[in-house]
């Protein structure tokens, strides 16, 4: 019985048996569950970081070029590399920032800290090196990693991108 | 609404519409994994030999490996996220299968 009774006082709600309330609660229930009827579990294709993420991977590519071609340059010292090192670690700060404030975001927020940790131990490994650089054993082991990890990150953003049905 | 709906019928319908999408993932997924862990393997051993050949310190050969580690890990979170991605795929593919059945069976539009 879903009519007001307005001598009683009473709002209908109160006039619905328990069984039928259930039933309703039920069914608003698999109503919302299914209203959209696409279940998200992770985050939107962000353009941003995409764009980011390959300016800092042009930059990395780039400085493992240049030890190829010129390994013994003295811009290549680490002295005279601190704004490669500072850019990078710019970049991936703030998009693990802006990539913290998307919502179901895990997978790109923890391989953004796995990138900005790699940043830091090269940068590391670097100012250790007695005539500040690196040997080609060391550009040979550090361009895999980053190549690695670059292409991982963009089979993933690609996968969200080919989702969103950009091309 | 219940006797109206072959649910038999309706599950194999959903599993019908998931297969593909799995095996599409793990034929993607599979040849990339194990090319990725041959690397990571391969400049582990690389590591070890010049520690060995003294071409770098045990403080350097540490760097590397954890670099390496890292770089392995994310592998396998881009994996884990493919993984959520296809879970995702699986379970619209299969609302989407039997989506007409089950809105034809209740007289409106719930899925």
């Amino acid at each position: 019985m879903l009519y007001f009774h307005p001598e009683s006082n009473t709002y209908p709600y109160m006039f619905i048996p328990a069984l039928t309330k259930r039933r309703l609660i039920l069914l608003a229930a698999l109503f919302t569950l299914f209203a959209a009827c696409k279940v998200t579990l992770l985050s939107s294709y962000d353009e941003t970081t995409d764009k980011v993420l390959s300016e800092m991977q042009q930059s990395t590519t780039a400085f493992f070029v240049k030890y190829e071609v010129t390994p013994s340059a003295p811009e290549l010292k680490y002295g005279n590399q601190s704004a490669f090192y500072q850019g990078l670690i710019t970049s991936s700060r703030t998009l693990r920032i802006r990539n913290n404030a998307i919502e179901k975001n895990k997978p790109m927020i923890n391989m953004l800290d796995l990138l900005d940790d790699n940043i830091r131990l090269m940068d590391s490994l670097h100012r250790g090196k007695p005539d500040g650089l690196l040997a080609p054993h060391d550009v040979r082991l550090l361009k895999s990693a980053f190549e690695t990890q670059y292409t991982a990150m963009f089979k993933f953003i690609m996968a969200l991108k080919s989702r969103a049905g950009i091309k | 609404m219940a006797t109206n709906l072959n649910l038999p019928a309706l599950a194999k319908d959903m599993l019908s519409a998931a297969k593909p999408i799995l095996e599409n993932y793990w034929k993607e997924v599979k040849p990339y994994v194990e090319k990725e862990s041959k690397n990571f393997l391969q400049n582990l051993a690389m590591i070890a030999k010049l520690k060995i050949q003294d071409k770098i310190s045990k403080e350097e050969a540490l760097l590397h490996i954890q670099i390496q580690r890292n770089s392995f890990r994310t592998v396998l979170m881009a994996v884990e996220g493919l993984g959520i991605l296809m879970v995702e795929n699986v379970l619209n593919a299969a609302i989407g299968a039997i989506r007409k059945a089950v809105n034809t069976a209740i007289g409106w539009t719930l899925l």
